[in-house]
């Protein structure tokens, strides 16, 4: 078995609009304060089943990766004009920072360094058996501390450091505020492009961690002083998707590498299919079918987001790491319905983890003659539709959290050789 | 959205300043339309039953008046629809939320254009296939403004939309008495359909210009304090008697076991922050009256088998609450099934999207005959 270092880190991060706002973070070296460039993230890191500690942006490892993220076509879909076969079982999906993946059968495995002045935790929420947590337990400053547990059940899950509460961690958001949170994705290696055993197939997945910034936290945090909600009320004043906001998020900065990492691990993108809701994986030949893409969201932020997506609805397919039933749906006794469904509005609270497949299909109103003339990439926003979300430091409109996913352009690719529908 | 289609930025300030601004543009494939509408801006103020008035934009027709919601648009499944806006002195656009046509028809100031002269919309809702989950697009949407939009939604240029199921000769309906919201869903009274849009204001916000905070100045758009909290809107069949806000007083729902259909609320959260909607008796003790049929202009399904997917209410299965939770922007089709006539409570809380607290609450009475 291999050890991950992971040092609690503090420094300053440029938000969108070049505001320094200072940040505490989970990092894979240990830095300073001053450090021009702390290490605040943890970059992608695979535990996997085989004992190894593999760091990689890319997973399932050695898959072909997505040419700038976006799967190309195996073949036109004689029964469907205008869309294409996928293929099955074959792409990587990109990852962003933040992001620690186990494979099922794995043992994660953490030695955490408090490099700060406070107490600080890892805590990987609900990562136990049972859904308890999984954690290090307070960390004194200058200390190190061993974390070690089997990977939970297929999923994601959040971890962060839960501050006062330790027993309930949405009580104290505080420090996930700060930046000390991120994302561990559980994966079902019987199959790896199926979110587990009993979880959709994908195309490839996408996994988008949401959070928001409250500079007047990190400013009380940044002098050494506690932050108590109670007199100093949450204002968060950035809102970020996989740490970018605005045009950095959207990937039209000048920033050209910045842009190709966004398009590689979050702008979802991919040809136009036919997918049937009802069956995931719908098999065409032997390798090629019709299946959507698996957009993941994680709400390590301390605000309730809504993320709208214009061009097709989404298929929710998982919540909280349970994968909905197809019959017998249930409401609980707050409200929620709990039965696979569409949306063009995921609800997402705090530390909420939702599943959903985008199709990728023709939008369904548009008119015939346009969706056959079309020769260019259709690209479409996705946002929080609560709208605050949308701005930075309370203006520059759409500086907030946003993303978006687009139907790639028309190919010429053949029909395949056997239109023989496979298992 | 990538480079292949967009400039880049150097800067927020300067993504959000310069916006792509075509003032008439063309539409494609411009086709004789089924449905039409014109859509004018206008600004007014409008005093609300609670004494308060607020400044307020919004989109009228040449028949509706100024009135809040902007006017209620509604046209069948199949039928291509237009609708031209004329945004007047200012740019705006109309995003028709949860109808996906082209992106140029979309109505996204970022991804298409904004809109200064004329421009009209063109798509075309899906039609609805029985038993199956993948088609159709029957169901409860809304309309809105897309530039500056956190300031413009609030202002008020938003209005619900409705699309009605084709009728397939498997649902009949009985016309002018009773409709079905999707293709094989139940079939619902028309005369007490409902709609309800909750809608929060901050005045703060209703004292800014079009296009506050998009020079990089701090406007404080995520600062979102409201203090007035409506429920607009009213039964569909009888419409705003008159101008300025249309706000919801009572619901008349229909009791079960006689000729009439259920009622059909149709439910919109045009705000910022979530509500959490409960139905109780006048005394307050909790009623599971409310039947779930539909979220964001899809039905819930059975969709176990790969064969048919029937509504879940059709296969003994009905998602029967006394609660709906719900955030901004999303949607829901409730069919009301009280268990006897009499008088119940709609309580409609406002809650803070960080804290929970909640904000305001609304009480509708429910009459059920």
């Amino acid at each position: 078995m291999t050890t991950l270092n992971v040092y609690i880190n503090e420094g300053f991060l440029p938000m969108v609009d070049g505001a320094l706002v200072y940040h505490r973070g989970f990092g894979n070296r240990a830095t300073s304060v001053k450090d021009p460039a702390p290490s605040l993230t943890l970059s992608p890191q695979v535990f996997t089943a085989a004992g190894r500690l593999v760091p990689s942006r890319s997973y399932p490892l050695g898959a072909p990766l997505p040419p700038l993220g976006r799967p190309t076509p195996a073949f036109t879909d004689p029964a469907n004009p205008g869309h294409y076969l996928v293929r099955r079982k074959y792409w990587a999906s990109y990852f962003p920072e933040r992001t620690l993946i186990a494979e099922a059968g794995s043992v994660v495995s953490v030695r955490v360094h408090n490099n700060l002045a406070q107490e600080h935790e890892l805590m990987f929420v609900g990562a136990g058996s049972g859904g308890k947590h999984r954690s290090t337990g307070k960390i004194r400053p200058g200390r190190s501390v061993l974390l070690e547990f089997p990977a939970p059940p297929p999923g994601s899950y959040v971890f962060c450091d839960p501050g006062k509460r330790p027993d309930d961690p949405a009580a104290d958001p505080v420090e996930r505020t700060l930046g000390l949170a991120g994302a561990l994705l559980v994966t079902n290696t019987t199959n790896k492009w199926q979110s587990a055993p009993s979880g959709p197939e994908f195309e490839r997945q996408w996994l988008w961690i949401l959070h928001d910034v409250d500079p007047a936290w990190a400013r009380i945090a940044s002098r050494g002083d506690t932050v108590d909600p109670k007199v100093t009320p949450a204002y968060p004043r950035y809102f970020t998707l996989n740490g970018r906001s605005g045009y950095q998020s959207l990937g039209i900065s000048t920033d050209l590498s910045a842009n190709h990492i966004r398009e590689e691990e979050t702008l979802m993108s991919g040809s136009a299919r036919q997918v049937d809701v009802r069956d995931f994986s719908q098999g065409v030949t032997a390798g090629a079918g019709r299946t959507g893409q698996l957009m993941r969201a994680v709400n390590t932020g301390i605000a309730i987001h809504q993320l709208h997506f214009h061009g097709n609805h989404v298929w929710t397919v998982a919540i909280n790491g349970k994968v909905l039933p197809r019959s017998g749906g249930t409401v609980d006794a707050n409200g929620n319905v709990f039965l696979q469904h569409w949306e063009d509005t995921v609800e997402m609270h705090p530390l909420e983890r939702k599943d959903c497949v985008l199709p990728v299909r023709r939008p369904p109103d548009v008119i015939d003659p346009v969706w056959n003339a079309r020769s260019t990439p259709w690209h479409y926003p996705m946002h929080c539709h609560a709208e605050t979300s949308q701005v930075a430091a309370g203006g520059m409109y759409p500086g907030g959290l946003v993303a978006g996913w687009t139907i790639a352009a028309p190919v010429a690719v053949p029909p395949p050789a056997a239109q023989k529908e496979a298992p | 959205m990538s480079e292949e289609a967009h400039h880049l930025y150097r800067s927020q300030v300067e993504f959000s300043s310069d916006q792509i601004h075509e003032g008439s543009p063309a539409t494609e494939f411009l086709q004789k339309p089924d449905r039409a509408v014109e859509l004018d801006f206008f600004n007014d103020k409008m005093t609300f039953d609670d004494g308060a008035e607020h400044e307020i934009w919004a989109f009228e027709t040449k028949d509706s008046g100024r009135v809040l919601p902007s006017p209620l648009l509604r046209m069948t499944e199949g039928e291509i629809f237009h609708a031209t806006i004329h945004p007047s002195k200012r740019v705006h656009t109309v995003h028709w939320h949860g109808i996906e046509p082209d992106p140029r028809n979309d109505g996204v100031g970022h991804t298409s254009f904004e809109v200064s002269g004329e421009y009209t919309y063109q798509w075309q809702p899906e039609r609805g296939r029985p038993g199956d989950p993948n088609f159709g697009s029957a169901g409860t949407y809304f309309y809105h403004c897309h530039v500056n939009t956190p300031l413009h939604v609030q202002m008020g240029m938003f209005g619900g939309l409705i699309v009605d199921p084709i009728v397939h000769p498997d649902y009949p309906v009985e016309p002018g008495i009773t409709r079905r919201a999707f293709v094989d869903g139940p079939e619902y009274d028309l005369a007490s359909e409902t709609v309800l849009a909750a809608y929060a204001v901050d005045t703060r916000w209703h004292q800014m210009n079009h296009a506050a905070g998009l020079s990089g100045e701090d406007v404080g758009l995520d600062r979102y304090e409201p203090r007035h909290f409506y429920l607009l809107g009213g039964e569909l069949a009888r419409g705003p008697k008159r101008e300025g806000p249309w706000q919801l007083k009572a619901i008349r729902a229909n009791a079960g076991g006689g000729s009439r259909k259920p009622t059909l609320l149709r439910l919109i959260n045009a705000n910022n922050f979530p509500v959490h909607m409960s139905f109780t008796t006048a005394a307050g003790k909790p009623v599971a009256m409310a039947e779930l049929i539909a979220h964001d202009g899809r039905p819930y399904r059975d969709t176990s088998s790969l064969g048919a997917s029937p509504p879940t209410g059709a296969v003994g299965n009905p998602l029967m609450t006394s609660m709906i939770d719900f955030g901004a922007a999303e949607r829901f089709d409730v069919l009301l099934r009280p268990p006897t006539p009499g008088q119940y409570r709609l309580t409609v809380d406002l809650y803070h999207w960080i804290t929970g607290a909640v904000l305001a609450t609304k009480v509708i009475p429910v009459t059920v005959t």
